[in-house]
């Protein structure tokens, strides 16, 4: 820098200290430099200092590393393939935008365009578990409604919706009047209801128990309630519970609703390396993946049929789901409308589940105690030709059996299709 | 387009640099301008037409309102008068005409209809500086540019378009014919923009969920501790979002060659609000000084003149920052606070301790944005009764220990941050080892807090943008 630039900055720097009291005197005008122009005249004299001292290198590193990075990544995302699917995240990407004068002009491309290269900047994936962790050094033990809790449980926040609880309630009541069956509901507590203990402290949720409570004061005589308080098996990363969870809660509703046990015996095959869907709302690099077991009875023989998807298997298991990041899809393959399935149980008793996610790991012992059943997922069963109440009928089931959790009654709005 | 952003960083920011330093130098400021409106089209492809049209009114408003030029002639000052009436003009066309439409229709139960047209980005920051341009040549403080892609790369220089500061046409008159960028000036952009990075992505948007998230429980889930965890949240969100910003222009300049003034420095360590109004949006108080309150007569025509001229400049403040009685209220609220410290408690202040000082000073700002943050008057109302306890809400909830406990660390940085702590730190590691300061932990630092940022970016975190009511 010239000599006499850096002179006349400094003068500057004087002219404005000197002027930083004497506030508007008349002088006006030739106020306009400020308490804050000196600050670049002072950096400019430190920068001269610096150049003296021979401090050059760290101008060059930082400016250097600076480009290193900006351009790093500009590059890397330019020529790395774009994804379609985020497992970790489980949600589709935003793919380049098709462009249009119409959509640009209203900045609709533009916004697509920004939103398409957020989801695929490079290293996405590990710059979302960065920043997970990142929050939970800042002591964040609550992201995206779920709680990092101790030995490794993510567990989900529970809030009481009330309004949401009466509403599906008075569904299922009006449901069960209009069959003349027993209707038995198994309601299934969430992990963070029975991991209590291993929430961080000061978490708020609100008790299932209460709920429950609540629930079983709603429900009409003609509807049995099996809540299943005993339940502690839950996968750490998911949100459903284990397939022992279930097994041991569908052996406890056969005993306290008075019905003959199954004598089925299982085979059980270890899968590891699953990252559930608690894992995807905060992904942290510290999370440990869960187990999943499959119990195969070998004596069984069913067929299971999706009717409207024209479907037909011998097994409730879709075994593709085992090598992508959504285990838990590997019964049925996710949720249906309507599944049924006939097996060679010696019972010969027709039931009708009426059911959420966690009912499907209770299938497999389920379908080894009923010789038929019909799964029917209000979430999807819309606009049928039939009610869920002549379905009742036109199959001739001895039984209808809702399977829920807890955050389901507590936030599905689906059960108005049962009318 | 935000800097906080990866298509800013990955993709804006890297083309411009490179096209930036590859061209001859007679084409930078061509290159700029290119660059600045694509930036802007960004989010306002129409409305660039609008600023665009301002630039050309303030380059023929310039050029004639030079009265070296043209002595004893009226010329200039029609060029100036237009300068004024078209900035002015669009102003209270675009930003406030639908707020007096609402009122008047308020008071005289009419039904005139609302004009329903959006804001364009950045129209008060380059309205601001257009005008302060024309007003600086008639004055004979500055030469008018000649050369409209020079003037039209200042008007529209990313940097600082969409979010101030307000630089004004003299800061930058030199470097905008002649400026040489340099090494030295570009380390120190990167060390600024990723300081203002992170305040901006690390801390106002962590802080500022907090705030949104408090701000939208039904009443019965607010508490008192809970209003003013949300107020201080919006307290720090607002100063690192903003300053934030204003890091990223001046860093950003810095990388191109230019030297924007400060526009914040640290205002909440003032201990007074008088302090505060000198340490807070410094372009913009200085820009009503210089252009309102001096123009006004300021302190020259007596004690009552003085403080009609600062009721005035207040007023106007606040209202600038949006069409609506809250910001309003929010000027005028901080101009009877300064008429008040000026006149007597200034001088009261001074002899008190510096810890209640700071606490009086602080307590009034906080306050202050509880009246800015609420755009709507009855939940401004009500979070004032909420925070003094005269809603019949609990002292305290079971959210207030769960937020305390996530937030404890984030807001014990929070404070550090809003103090020049770092700042100094920094200065006693550069005397004592400039070295490895220099080679080491600066470069590392600055590569951790973009990192980190981009992590936040990625993450699809809370990233608003509060200036789209300025």
């Amino acid at each position: 820098m010239g000599k006499n630039k850096r002179k006349k900055s400094k003068n500057r720097a004087k002219k404005a200290r000197n002027m930083k009291y004497a506030e508007n005197n008349g002088a006006g005008r030739s106020l306009k430099k400020t308490a804050a122009d000196v600050s670049p005249a002072e950096e400019k004299a430190a920068e001269d200092a610096a150049v003296n001292v021979g401090l050059r290198a760290g101008d060059i590193v930082m400016a250097a590393l600076f480009l290193l990075f900006i351009f790093g990544f500009a590059v890397a995302g330019f020529i790395s393939p774009d994804r379609d699917f985020s497992q970790m995240e489980n949600r589709s990407l935003e793919q380049f935008p098709e462009f249009s004068f119409e959509k640009l002009k209203k900045g609709e491309f533009t916004e697509d365009l920004e939103k398409y290269m957020s989801d695929q900047v490079f290293l996405k994936d590990s710059l979302v578990t960065l920043k997970t962790d990142i929050d939970r050094a800042f002591g964040k033990n609550l992201q995206n409604g779920v709680y990092f809790a101790k030995d490794g449980y993510i567990l989900q926040q529970y809030l009481e919706n009330r309004e949401v609880i009466d509403e599906n309630i008075g569904y299922i009541n009006d449901f069960a009047q209009s069959v003349d069956i027993p209707v038995d509901m198994i309601l299934v507590p969430n992990a963070v209801e029975q991991h209590k203990d291993k929430l961080p402290p000061f978490a708020v949720n609100d008790s299932q128990a209460q709920s429950a409570e609540h629930i079983g004061q709603l429900l009409g005589e003609n509807v049995s309630l099996y809540y299943m308080d005993d339940t502690d098996s839950y996968y750490r990363t998911d949100h459903h519970w284990t397939s022992e969870g279930a097994k041991k809660a569908f052996e406890e509703y056969l005993e306290r609703s008075g019905q003959e046990k199954s004598d089925a015996e299982y085979n059980v095959e270890t899968v590891g390396g699953f990252y559930g869907t608690l894992y995807s709302k905060a992904p942290s690099a510290f999370t440990k993946p869960d187990e999943l077991h499959l119990y195969t009875n070998p004596d069984g023989e069913y067929k299971v049929e999706y009717v409207k998807e024209n479907k037909t298997a011998d097994t409730v298991y879709e075994r593709e789901f085992l090598d992508k990041k959504d285990k838990y899809s590997v019964f049925f393959g996710g949720n249906f409308s309507q599944v049924r399935i006939s097996s060679n149980a010696k019972s010969g008793e027709k039931v009708l589940v009426l059911k959420d996610s966690y009912a499907n790991a209770m299938m497999p012992f389920i379908i080894d105690r009923y010789s038929e059943v019909t799964m029917i997922d209000m979430r999807y069963y819309h606009f049928e030709e039939n009610t869920v109440s002549q379905l009742c009928e036109l199959y001739g089931a001895d039984r209808v059996i809702l399977i829920y959790n807890m955050d389901f009654i507590n936030s599905d709005r689906n059960f108005i299709w049962l009318d | 387009m935000l800097f906080s952003s990866i298509t800013f960083l990955f993709a804006f920011l890297a083309l411009v640099l490179i096209v930036y330093f590859i061209v001859p130098r007679v084409c930078k400021n061509a290159v700029l301008l290119v660059f600045s409106l694509v930036f802007y089209a960004w989010g306002e492809p129409v409305y660039v037409f609008l600023m665009l049209a301002s630039v050309t009114v303030a380059y023929l408003t310039g050029i004639f309102a030079d009265r070296s030029k043209r002595k004893n002639s009226k010329i200039p000052l029609i060029a100036l008068l237009t300068a004024i009436v078209w900035n002015i003009g669009l102003m209270l066309f675009f930003k406030y005409t639908d707020f007096f439409i609402l009122n008047v229709n308020n008071i005289l139960k009419s039904d005139i209809k609302l004009l329903g047209l959006a804001l364009p980005i950045g129209i008060s920051f380059y309205s601001f500086q257009t005008l302060s341009y024309v007003i600086d040549v008639y004055r004979g403080e500055v030469k008018a540019q000649k050369n409209f892609i020079n003037l039209a790369a200042y008007v529209s220089l990313f940097p600082q378009l969409i979010a101030g500061p307000i630089v004004r046409y003299q800061t930058i008159e030199d470097q905008l014919n002649y400026r040489r960028e340099s090494l030295p000036q570009f380390a120190r952009g990167v060390k600024r923009f990723a300081i203002g990075l992170g305040k901006k992505v690390i801390l106002a948007n962590n802080i500022g969920a907090l705030f949104s998230q408090l701000s939208a429980l039904p009443q019965s889930e607010q508490s008192v501790l809970g209003a003013w965890l949300g107020i201080i949240a919006y307290t720090f969100q607002i100063y690192f979002d903003f300053s934030g910003y204003s890091d990223m222009a001046i860093g950003l300049g810095k990388m191109f060659g230019f030297d924007f003034l400060e526009n914040f420095n640290y205002p909440y360590i003032s201990d007074s609000i008088t302090d505060f109004w000198r340490r807070w949006h410094i372009s913009l108080s200085t820009w009503f000084r210089d252009y309102v309150y001096i123009p006004l007569g300021g302190n020259r025509k007596g004690k009552a003149r003085q403080c009609l001229n600062i009721m005035i400049v207040w007023f106007l403040t606040g209202f600038w920052h949006g069409a609506n009685w809250n910001f309003m209220l929010w000027g005028i609220y901080f101009g009877v606070i300064l008429l008040f410290e000026k006149l007597v408690w200034l001088n009261v202040l001074k002899k008190l301790p510096s810890l209640i000082r700071h606490v009086y000073a602080l307590f009034l700002i906080v306050v202050g944005w509880g009246i800015f943050a609420f755009e709507d008057t009855s939940a401004l109302i009500n979070n004032f009764k909420n925070l003094f306890g005269l809603s019949g809400i609990p002292l305290a909830n079971r959210s207030d220990m769960l937020i305390l406990s996530n937030y404890a660390i984030m807001f014990v940085i929070l404070v550090i941050a809003s103090t020049p702590l770092f700042k100094k730190l920094g200065e006693k590691l550069g005397k004592t080892c400039p070295a490895v300061y220099g080679c080491v932990i600066e470069p590392a630092v600055m590569l951790v807090v973009m990192a980190v940022s981009v992590a936040y970016l990625a993450g699809n975190s809370f990233n608003p943008f509060l200036y789209f009511r300025f």
